[in-house]
């Protein structure tokens, strides 16, 4: 019984270790029961302890592995998880094992590629970044870091083109690997693009900033060779990318480095940017700056009318420029028969046809309007007169083209040069005289500003022939100012006029229109003063009668406006006293005795003084107006009677008919009083 | 007037047969309408209008860099060494 017992007890164990999932003693007491009595359902339970105790072990073998790789015992911990993994397979194992495996192997690179670095083994590190790269799964940070690696190897062993065909492959990102680039394509002879390439890199640096100062001369001669187009910000990021001290060095190289920006920029239609570089302007122009500055001007004036002034003087100087269109046209590669002047004229359309433009859109004040009249005015003339100069001068100019950059002096000086000092015409004059000290105030006064022109007149000393013109101007301004605005202060600047009058008949014609013409209608008769002293002045008949025939038209006016007869009749004198013949002034005299019978006739009347009234129509001649006003007045009377008694009716009917009948015995009137007096006498 | 060297960029010394491959190209290339390419070229052809637009539109600055002074390259003008101003 004692082996019965011995069974019991051991399968009774292996069974309870065996529900617990304790395998291996579970194994150890179903051995010992299959031992005494063998069965088929011990041996079962016996393969599954044996298949449970592997698991076991696998699951340790993991743990193990985990608690080595927490270590930092990684090919220990490889070791398990791969020992787990052959025992009893699970999802996360191999994933597990691959990780590890890689990150051994990473470490041995990064190990290998210090040691390398320590020893600047630049073989080594090229070909241990390139086993890297060619390595399985890399994250993309960690490809671009053996990239950028990679480059730099290929520059450090000299082999730039290869670093450069790499870098096209996989761009660089990093400062470092950047400059190592640059240098790469500066050892290949592409300076500028070595250049670009490290003018990106962040600025300040001061050994970058030496390296690129290095290197601007290198590039500045690869431009001039290929005539390359740079970059639009090329030269701002020349100004970052350098230090004061070597921009101070390397000046004449940044000025062309500017210029074949603003080319860029140009043409990329960034006319702002371009004024940014090259505005203000200097104050001296040569003649490429002024083919330069012109177009420039005209553009940014396109969208800003202040722009506006400084683009007419220097478009206007640039097309009449013969030199500037003569480049233009040598440099054309069909050679035509193109004229210069038709040129220019197609030139100057495209200012008027930006001047209307901005008419049109109600933004260009009539002063500049006016102030473009006279620029184009006073250049045709100068261009017209075909005058020596020297070739280094921008010729001809506008006046404040002149004014600007300082040639004004210069200018009258060739005219004088030209036509001497004396004896000049308006047409000189009207010309010169804007290039004189005077000049502004005339152009202001030309644009409709004239008190401002007045303001600014300079004192005219005795010998300054173009200073006394221009006051003359200024004041012959002022009056027409004075006269178009119903002014009748002009008297006094058409007196500082008077030489210009006195010398040049074409003011006393502009005078004699202004008076007589039609467009104005009250405001010409306050040039009456004015053109009455005028007229005494001036040895020209014309202009005598011009005045004569004004001031009765005056006298003629304000006989019916307001009746002031000593007003019109010294206008009448005056006109007479200028112009005793004239028709007009004759007729004038009878509309004033006309006029001054009406009134004496109207006192009469109103006053009941019949005798009185006869007297002053036998006074006028018998005019018939008057013997008109006579007769209507005494209707009235006649009307009015009916409200009298017939005894009073009587006396003044019979008193009107004794004076109806000294004015006319004829008229109809004489009648009707007389039946009137019959019928109440009955 | 339009720009005309917007549209079709040719240079100074562009013929007239130059023109015409510039207007195949932009026509093909459909970065304007045919309307304006068309327009512009009638400007190209047409002395008058080109010689205008010459002037306008092109900027002239060889003839201001010709006016600057020319700096001085020495002889032993060379790449700075190779130096790593961002180390590595």
């Amino acid at each position: 019984m004692p082996e019965q017992s011995d069974y019991e007890s051991a399968l009774s164990k292996g069974e309870r270790f065996f529900e617990r999932g304790n395998f291996p003693l579970a194994k150890r007491e179903l051995e010992v029961a299959h031992r005494l009595r063998p069965s088929d359902e011990i041996a079962e339970k016996l393969r599954q302890c044996e298949a449970g105790i592997v698991v076991q072990d696998a699951k340790e073998a993991a743990k193990r592995g985990r608690k080595l790789e927490k270590k930092g015992k990684l090919a220990e911990a490889l070791k398990q998880f791969e020992q787990a993994q052959a025992a009893a397979p699970e999802d996360w194992l191999p994933q597990k094992i691959d990780q590890l495996r890689q990150r051994i192997g990473h470490d041995a690179i990064v190990a290998t590629i210090a040691h390398a670095e320590r020893l600047s083994d630049w073989d080594a590190l090229l070909t241990t970044y390139e086993e890297t790269l060619a390595g399985p799964r890399l994250s993309d940070t960690e490809r671009q870091v053996f990239c950028e690696k990679k480059l730099l190897a290929l520059v450090r062993l000299e082999r730039y083109d290869e670093a450069r065909a790499w870098a096209q492959a996989h761009p660089p990102i990093g400062a470092s690997a950047c400059y190592h680039l640059g240098y790469a394509r500066a050892a290949c002879g592409a300076y500028l693009d070595a250049l670009n390439q490290w003018l990106d890199l962040p600025p300040g640096n001061p050994v970058l900033q030496q390296q690129i100062a290095a290197l601007i001369p290198l590039a500045y001669h690869e431009m001039n060779e290929l005539a390359a187009s740079v970059p639009a910000d090329l030269y701002d990021r020349l100004l970052l990318g350098t230090d004061s001290k070597d921009k101070m060095a390397l000046a004449s190289f940044l000025a062309h480095f500017k210029l074949r920006s603003i080319d860029t920029l140009w043409r990329q239609e960034k006319y702002q940017e371009v004024a940014r570089y090259m505005l203000p302007l200097p104050l001296r122009l040569s003649l490429s700056e002024l083919g330069f500055y012109a177009p420039l001007l005209l553009q940014l004036a396109e969208e800003d009318t202040d722009q506006l002034q400084t683009a007419i003087s220097l478009w206007l100087t640039a097309i009449y420029n013969t030199p500037l269109l003569e480049r233009i046209l040598a440099r054309r590669a069909v050679s035509t028969l193109l004229r210069l002047d038709v040129l220019r004229g197609a030139l100057q359309q495209e200012l008027e046809h930006l001047l209307d433009r901005h008419d049109r859109e109600g933004r260009l004040d009539k002063r500049l309007q006016r102030h473009y009249q006279v620029e184009k005015r006073v250049i045709e003339a100068l261009a017209a007169w075909d005058l020596p100069h020297e070739t280094d001068l921008v010729w001809p100019c506008t006046p404040a083209f002149a004014a600007r950059f300082g040639l004004s002096k210069t200018v009258l000086e060739r005219i004088e040069a030209w036509r001497g000092r004396d004896a000049w015409d308006e047409s000189v004059l009207s010309v010169a005289v804007y290039f004189s000290t005077s000049g502004h105030s005339l152009l202001l006064a030309e644009a409709g500003a004239v008190d401002e022109a007045l303001a600014e007149l300079p004192r005219v000393v005795d010998n300054d022939r173009l200073g006394r013109y221009c006051r003359q101007r200024v004041a012959w301004l002022c009056g027409i100012d004075r006269t178009l605005a119903g002014n009748a202060k002009g008297k006094s600047y058409f007196m500082e006029a008077l030489p210009l009058l006195v010398d040049f008949p074409h003011y006393r014609k502009e005078l004699i229109d202004i008076a007589l013409g039609e467009s104005l209608y009250k405001e010409r008769f306050t040039l009456a003063d004015a053109m009455e002293w005028l007229a005494r002045q001036l040895n020209d008949a014309e202009f005598r009668e011009a005045t004569a025939t004004l001031l009765c038209q005056k006298a003629n006016f304000l006989i019916y406006e307001d009746g002031s007869k000593e007003i019109y009749k010294r206008l009448t004198d005056q006109a007479a006293s200028l112009c005793p013949n004239s028709y007009l002034v004759k007729d004038t005299y009878i509309q004033i005795s006309r006029a001054q019978h009406q009134d004496q006739l109207y006192k009469a009347l109103n006053k009941g003084k019949l005798n009185t009234a006869v007297a002053v129509i036998e006074r006028s001649g018998r005019d018939d107006e008057l013997i008109e006003i006579f007769f209507s007045a005494l209707n009235y009377c006649i009307l009015g009677l009916e409200s009298l008694n017939t005894k009073s009716q009587l006396l003044s009917l019979r008193d009107f008919l004794f004076y109806t009948r000294q004015v006319d015995p004829n008229h109809p009137i004489n009648s009707t009083i007389t039946s009137t007096i019959a019928r109440l006498e009955k | 007037m339009e720009n005309p060297f917007l549209v079709l960029p040719i240079s100074i010394l562009a013929s007239p047969s130059d023109i015409l491959r510039e207007v195949t190209l932009a026509m093909r290339a459909g970065r304007y309408d045919a309307k304006r390419v068309a327009g512009v070229q009638r400007i190209l052809f047409n002395p008058l209008t080109r010689a205008t637009a010459e002037f306008r539109y092109r900027l002239d600055t060889l003839s201001l860099i010709a006016e600057l002074p020319s700096p001085e390259i020495s002889e032993e003008a060379s790449i700075p060494p190779l130096l790593d101003p961002f180390g590595t």
